[in-house]
């Protein structure tokens, strides 16, 4: 039972036993009470009856003296006695009185009246008539006699009645202080039941609970808090401690076993940051440096505790903005390369940062390593790289050599042939002039005109010299581009238009294609990107080599570029024989080839892909066997002011 | 209640005149025959109660005085047979609760107590005392032997005579009172005369 069960069940109790006591002595009061005023008027009666008694004592002694001298003048006062005894009697309150008692009053009356009869007639009796007064005198005396046993039965009878009511009167008083005395105690019995019962079942539960509360004992989980014998709420409650108190022993044992697990996840941690083989540093979110591993002392060439407590920026600058504060967003970057302080001898890292909660506050966990040996590498490997480009640039040179031959031949020959035109010309020019100069006949010089036919000369000279330098105009192109090609490129990227290069390109191995394959082209990617143009004048240079060798005649290539959003695509599709698709997944690799020995040297794809990817661009193939292949290029356009 | 008292003090003021007639026998004969039933004839003996007489009684039962209305003369009534006294016969009133009783004495001839009756007597216990317990507390003693019965009050019975009459203390009393002052008186006023039944 809930303790407020328990309060509302006192406070009915103790109400219900305070209605039952006052009702109890309310109603034992009022039987007093009502026993009192009916003694009260018992005693008011036997008052009336005995002064009625001694009225009547004098009124029969006043008779006897009547009846004994004869004296006749007593007759009015015993009559006035009598009215005075008659009215005393009917005045008694008869109401509620017993019959017998009403009874013997009206009796009274009677023989009052009745007597007063006799006591008239002895006026009228002769004082010499002795026995008439005797007898007078005996009736009188019947009725005295009988009015004096009723007397005295009426005075009996109230005195009982009274002594009757006093000894009610007592017990009833007597009951009532035996009543008052037992609800009184049973009252304070029931008091002291209740604070007993309160100490033994509320407040007894609680102190147990104190004192076991209170008690110095280490092993809680022997401590028994829960009470059986309490009200609902103290057991609630301390079955509610007793949980409390488990619990928090678990979650101290939880807690020592974490802190154990902490103090060997410490010492592995420990181990872990002197023994690990790279560089970490611990910092703060100011990026102060707050732990850091011995490879990180060896990276810096300093003591630890020369590092801790240092800014980060003091050996890695990047990790500062321009403020000087700690950069946290490039501290969470993965940066393949980056430089520490100009004073280190070796400064080339790459590191990469994590975001990590260490109670409750933010840290950041650097991995820096050493890249200097692999930069060493790579620029090793960048310089063979680019010797292994010159050296196919050279090789295809090799094998476009004889076509650019056959192109610089062609207007060689016919400049030659002009130039032998233009010699034969010359004699007779140099005949008409002289004679011109030296004669001044017009005849002959009309003469030499006519027979040398310098009209057709003079008219013919103009074409050959615009065909001669029409053709070293072109040798020169094509020298030029061949120059172009073999010239290696410069360090740095420059400006240059996809289009133009594509046409390079078709200079270049036009004598490849001329004969076996008609170009369709379309370029209208009329913007500039930055670029190594040699390099990327191979990529196409090769594309169309690469083609050409696929088709063996009457083929078809087309050359399309265009700009697609920000970048360049450029497609080679040709109608070749196609590459298989076991093929397509190696064309790419170094020295793959399916071409003859000494025709080619399977490294044209990988540079291409190679001088794609130093482009930041991409090259993807298509391929049907039989059908032909496509090869687009997409380059990055890089917007320049 | 004051007429009562002023009644009171008329009564006992004018009752002297006319108390000699008063404690007498109704019917002399008769009655005497009841307690003398071999009486064959009776005397009559007049004296009158004076005030010496009073002062006598007064000396010998002190606090039972006589009332002035029993001054005055008085029979005493002798039961013979034929010559031979019987015993005496004395009517005395004495004064109770409810007016005077009046008790008629039989005396042997040594003025002891031989019977009693009463000749008026309103209070209906007097059933208690004509009762023979009590009575023989009575008879057969004289004078001195019924002195004793009185308490040191010199007015009311003591516990051996009440004993008779629980039902009746205050007539006991008045009995005994009456039975005193009768034999006081007789042998105060017809001592020397009742001698000579008494050789």
């Amino acid at each position: 039972m809930k303790i407020s069960n328990y309060n509302q069940l006192l406070a009915v109790s103790t109400l219900f036993s305070g209605m039952i006591i006052f009702a109890t002595l309310w109603t034992q009061y009022q039987k007093v009470e009502n026993i009192s005023r009916a003694h009260f008027e018992s005693r008011l009666l036997v008052q009336t009856i005995e002064h009625l008694s001694t009225m009547s004592q004098v009124w029969l002694t006043t008779q006897d003296l009547l009846f004994s001298g004869k004296q006749t003048y007593l007759a009015n006062g015993i009559n006035a006695q009598s009215d005075q005894l008659t009215q005393t009697l009917l005045a008694i309150d008869i109401k509620g009185k017993n019959k017998n008692v009403v009874a013997l009053i009206e009796q009274l009356v009677g023989t009052i009246k009745n007597n007063k009869a006799i006591i008239a007639s002895f006026s009228q009796l002769s004082m010499l008539n002795n026995l008439d007064w005797q007898t007078t005198i005996a009736e009188s005396d019947v009725l005295t006699t009988d009015y004096v046993e009723t007397l005295e039965k009426l005075l009996a009878q109230t005195l009982q009645a009274n002594n009757s009511l006093y000894q009610k009167l007592s017990l009833a008083n007597s009951h009532l202080k035996r009543i008052t005395l037992i609800t009184i105690s049973l009252y304070l019995i029931l008091i002291f039941s209740i604070v007993t019962w309160f100490s033994k079942y509320i407040v007894k539960p609680i102190e147990n609970i104190t004192a076991v509360a209170q008690q110095s004992n280490k092993n809680m989980q022997s401590v028994e808090f829960r009470q059986a014998n309490a009200p609902a709420e103290i057991i609630a409650l301390s079955s509610a401690i007793q949980s409390f108190t488990q619990r928090i022993t678990i979650e101290k044992q939880k807690a020592e076993q974490e802190r154990l697990n902490v103090v060997k996840i410490n010492k592995q941690i420990k181990t872990i940051m002197n023994t690990i083989p790279c560089s970490l540093l611990l910092l703060n979110d100011q990026g102060i440096i707050q732990e850091c591993t011995p490879e990180a002392s060896k990276l810096f060439s300093k003591n630890k505790d020369e590092i801790i407590n240092k800014n980060i920026a003091v050996f890695l600058p990047a990790l500062a903005t321009l403020d000087g504060k700690f950069d946290t967003e490039t501290a969470l970057k993965n940066l393949e390369e980056s430089l520490l302080a100009p004073n280190f001898k070796n400064p080339y890292i790459e590191f990469s940062g994590r975001k990590i909660s260490i109670k409750e506050s933010v840290s950041y966990l650097l991995t820096i390593t050493d890249i200097n040996e692999r930069k060493h590498s790579q620029k090793a490997l960048s310089a063979l790289n680019q010797q292994l480009v010159n050296a196919e640039k050279l090789a295809s040179i090799g094998q476009l050599s004889a076509g650019i031959a056959h192109e610089i031949n062609n207007p060689v020959g016919y400049i030659r042939s002009n130039l032998d035109m233009l010699a034969d010309y010359i004699k007779p020019l140099i005949s008409y002039i002289t004679i011109v100069k030296t004669t001044e006949q017009p005849a002959s010089a009309q003469t030499i005109y006519q027979e040398e036919d310098l009209d057709y000369i003079l008219n013919d000279i103009e074409p050959l010299i615009s065909s001669s330098l029409e053709g070293t105009i072109r040798i020169s192109n094509i020298i030029k581009d061949l120059g172009n090609y073999a010239h290696a490129d410069n360090i740095e990227p420059e400006l240059i238009c996809i289009d133009k290069l594509i046409e390079q390109s078709l200079s270049l191995v036009a004598n490849e294609l001329k004969y076996k394959v008609n170009i369709v082209k379309c370029l209208d990617a009329n913007v500039n990107v930055m670029g190594f143009p040699q390099k990327l004048l191979q990529v196409f240079i090769n594309m169309l080599v690469n083609a050409s060798h696929a088709i063996t005649s009457n083929g078809r290539i087309s050359i399309n570029s265009y700009i697609d959003q920000d970048e360049i695509s450029i497609s080679f599709e040709d109608n070749g024989s196609g590459i298989s698709q076991a093929h397509l997944k190696n064309i790419f690799d170094p020295f793959f080839t399916t071409k003859p020995v000494g025709k080619g040297t399977g490294l044209g794809l990988h540079i291409v892909r190679s001088i794609i990817d130093d482009h930041n661009g991409r090259i993807e193939v298509s391929s049907i066997v039989g059908q032909g292949s496509t090869f687009n290029i997409y380059l990055p356009i890089h917007k320049t002011n | 209640m004051k007429i009562i008292i002023v009644l009171t003090l008329l009564l006992f003021s004018i009752q002297y005149s006319y108390a000699d007639a008063y404690c007498s026998l109704r019917d002399p004969v008769a009655q005497i025959q009841q307690l003398y039933p071999q009486k064959t004839n009776q005397l009559s003996i007049v004296k009158t109660v004076d005030s010496s007489t009073r002062n006598l009684v007064k000396l010998a039962l002190p606090s039972n005085d006589l009332h002035f209305s029993e001054l005055g003369r008085h029979t005493l009534y002798v039961a013979m047979k034929n010559t031979e006294a019987l015993g005496y016969v004395h009517v005395r009133s004495e004064q109770s609760k409810w007016g005077l009783v009046e008790i008629i004495w039989a005396l042997d001839k040594d003025l002891k107590i031989k019977d009693f009756t009463f000749q008026r007597c309103r209070s209906p216990k007097k059933k208690v005392l004509d009762d023979v317990d009590f009575k023989n507390v009575f008879i057969g003693k004289n004078y001195e032997e019924l002195k004793t019965l009185l308490s040191s009050d010199g007015v009311t019975a003591n516990y051996t005579l009440l004993e008779k009459a629980k039902d009746a203390p205050e007539l006991a009393s008045v009995v005994l009172r009456c039975a005193l002052k009768t034999l006081l008186i007789t042998d105060i006023l017809w001592g020397e005369e009742l001698k000579k039944f008494n050789p």
